[in-house]
């Protein structure tokens, strides 16, 4: 690093840390990932709550043995239960669920036809908490009736196993990696690597946007603050300027990815309580060192490469307002092939998607990273840093360039020139 | 030193698409001078100290400082310059201090010397003790002194102020004029300033040139253009030598 760099990046990091535009957006994502989490937390353990406190009402029509054998059922799967002997009666009470029990009930199981169980859902509110309450009121009037099943199948065939009359067919899943098997079924291993895959997808993303906004950002506020003209004739390149602009802003954006991290693991934390057991099947296959190799150097030139556009749109618009705007036209293209990445392989998609997607430098580091998970290089991704790196040398040669009062001067003209003329425009349409 | 003059312009032209900014401007600057452009709003000052602080190229003309032209030679230009644009901000959330620590960085490789330069930088802006205070909550005043002390504290062989009293009180803008005149005299640094304060420049400069429409009309030392048109102060003479301008 020249001696020139040091100060430089210093006045960029200092200036921009302790901008409030900046630092806000860094420390609230530490502070509104996890709290929303603690919200969603507070709600799922309120409808819990809401669930043990459900009151069902049973209006027994029947009155049989197996009537009250359902009742107890239900009680002792810990609902409070209460039971009544007319609807209108029922109707009065602050239930949440009304069970009607018909007349028959008993002697249409007793003679192998189907029963019926009306179910009235009082609806009060729209929230989770009623719908949580709903569906497991459901599951245990589901689960007497797998019971009553059983018992059925145990009096027609004595010395069988329900289960076996009931699923005689049994699958175990083995999925195969790479030549490793594992035995469990697809879905359960991506659930279980969710979290490492959201987190390896999103993070060369966020960091992309990120990284791109405080470029702008940077820039221009030199703009704004008329501070780039100065800049422009001290006694330092203009190479050694956006050099400097770039590593600045890539610390912030680390910085900032950091943050955004550590807020969406407590994010993501709050919802593991919720995750069922037995979801711990862990594929055996971890990234290889050169696939970390290949999605790091492809994350770097995907930064580099937004954090010039943001230069190069930061130094043409005149304030940050202008510049955040335009930022926004940029992170578009960012944002669509990532979005189209997450859910779907390149080859599977449309022609026009794919060339739109191999011609972005930010969409490598997303190829790599999937398969970064499957300890796979994907041969585009080799090919991608070539094409990475010279598309963005090409971009930081331009920035360069551009990085001129000269040119600078000239191009903000033109597009006030084009705003003038389209705002004309506009007011005399309205006319 | 390449050359013999500190400055030297000639036949000048910048043009801004259609707009003829300057119209075949030509002046020299001694080496120790102070110099003034002066002339009213939009007559060319800022363009004729912007094409010499290598911040816009000229459209035709020769432009050279101590011998380096400043488009060929840009690099070589800035490390013997230093700017002092008409609305020149400073970084919002850097103190004083520390604005004035990573200029002197830029210029200086020796701790020593970014060290007496910052020193001497703070004693040129008077700031005191809030030059450790962020740059955002100066008044206007203060932040055109922490420029002028930028300028100043790199002691460059030329020195472009472009409106340096702008913004200034009484009191500043005459420490500023005192502090020209002492820096040209004592460290043998020459001085080119814009000013459409003609009075200002009279007491300043031992030569101006009188700029209106991208064209000089006159230039000499104040002295000998009053004693030439028989005027009592600069605005008489530009009046005499342009006419009232409208």
């Amino acid at each position: 690093m020249s001696f020139k760099l040091k100060p430089l990046v210093e006045k960029e990091i200092k200036d921009l840390l302790r901008d409030p535009r900046i630092y806000i957006g860094i420390i609230s994502m530490v502070v509104i990932l996890p709290l929303m989490g603690l919200i969603f937390q507070t709600a799922f353990q309120a409808s819990r709550g809401a669930v043990a406190n459900a009151t069902v009402i049973v209006v027994d029509l029947d009155q049989t043995q197996l009537s009250k054998s359902f009742i107890n059922f239900l009680r002792e799967k810990g609902l409070n239960v209460e039971e009544v002997e007319c609807f209108k009666a029922a109707e009065k009470m602050k239930a949440s669920v009304i069970v009607v029990v018909p007349s028959g009930f008993s002697s249409r199981i007793e003679d192998y036809q189907k029963a019926n169980l009306t179910v009235y859902y009082m609806l009060k509110s729209v929230g989770t908490a009623s719908t949580i309450a709903y569906s497991v009121i459901e599951e245990n009037i589901d689960d007497f009736s797998r019971y009553l099943s059983e018992e059925l199948l145990k009096r027609i065939a004595p010395g069988v196993e329900p289960q076996v009359l009931k699923d005689p067919v049994n699958v175990d899943p083995v999925t195969v990696v790479k030549g490793i098997e594992v035995k469990a079924h697809p879905g359960v291993i991506f659930s279980s690597m969710m979290m490492t895959s959201m987190i390896v997808v999103w993070a060369p993303l966020f960091l992309t946007i990120f990284v791109a906004q405080i470029a702008t950002t940077a820039t221009a506020v030199e703009n704004e603050e008329k501070t780039l003209e100065t800049l422009l004739t001290l006694p330092v390149s203009r190479f050694e300027i956006l050099l400097a602009k770039l590593i600045g802003s890539s610390i912030i954006a680390l910085l900032g990815g950091t943050f955004y991290m550590i807020g969406f693991y407590l994010y993501m934390q709050s919802f593991t309580f919720a995750l069922e057991q037995g979801q711990t099947t862990f594929l055996p296959i971890s990234p290889t060192l050169e696939s970390y190799v290949v999605t790091g150097v492809l994350s770097i030139f995907s930064m580099v490469f937004v954090t010039s556009l943001g230069v190069l749109i930061g130094a043409l618009s005149s304030d940050v307002r202008i510049a955040n705007s335009f930022i926004g036209y940029l992170i578009m293209p960012v944002m669509l092939p990532a979005m189209l990445l997450m859910f779907t392989d390149v080859e599977l998609l449309p022609l026009p998607a794919q060339i739109l997607i191999y011609a972005l430098p930010t969409s490598y580091p997303l190829i790599a990273a999937k398969s970064m998970l499957l300890g796979e290089v994907p041969p585009v991704a080799v090919y991608g840093i070539v094409y990475s790196l010279a598309v963005t040398l090409l971009v930081i040669y331009v920035a360069g360039k551009l990085l001129a009062p000269e040119k600078l001067l000239t191009l903000q003209y033109r597009f006030m020139k084009k705003r003038a003329r389209k705002s004309g425009f506009f007011r005399r349409w309205l006319r | 030193m390449k050359g013999e003059k500190a400055v030297v312009v000639e036949n000048l032209v910048k043009e801004f698409g259609k707009v003829r900014a300057l119209d075949g401007v030509s002046f020299t600057v001694e080496e120790g001078e102070v110099f003034g452009l002066i002339g009213p709003n939009g007559a060319g000052k800022t363009t004729t100290l912007r094409i010499l602080a290598t911040l816009l190229v000229p459209t035709r003309g020769v432009v050279k400082i101590f011998g380096y032209d400043v488009v060929r030679e840009a690099g070589k230009v800035r490390k013997i310059i230093s700017y002092l644009p008409e609305e020149a901000g400073a970084y919002r959330n850097l103190s004083g201090y520390e604005y004035l620590n990573i200029v002197a960085r830029l210029y200086f490789e020796s701790k020593r010397d970014v060290e007496e330069a910052v020193e001497e930088a703070v004693k040129i802006s008077g700031l005191g003790d809030r030059v450790h205070d962020k740059v955002k909550h100066y008044s206007k005043g203060m932040k055109r002194r922490l420029q002028i002390a930028r300028v100043f504290m790199v002691k460059p062989k030329l020195a472009i102020l472009d409106e340096p009293t702008a913004g200034l009180d009484v009191s500043h803008a005459l420490y500023v004029r005192k502090l020209v005149r002492d820096y040209a005299r004592e460290h043998g640094m020459t001085v080119i300033l814009s000013s459409h304060n003609m009075l200002e420049v009279e007491h300043v400069c031992y030569r101006i040139a009188l700029i209106y429409k991208g064209v000089i009309f006159e230039s000499g030392e104040p002295e000998q253009l009053m004693e030439k048109y028989g005027a009592e102060n600069l605005e008489e003479v530009f009046v005499r030598v342009v006419g009232y301008v409208f």
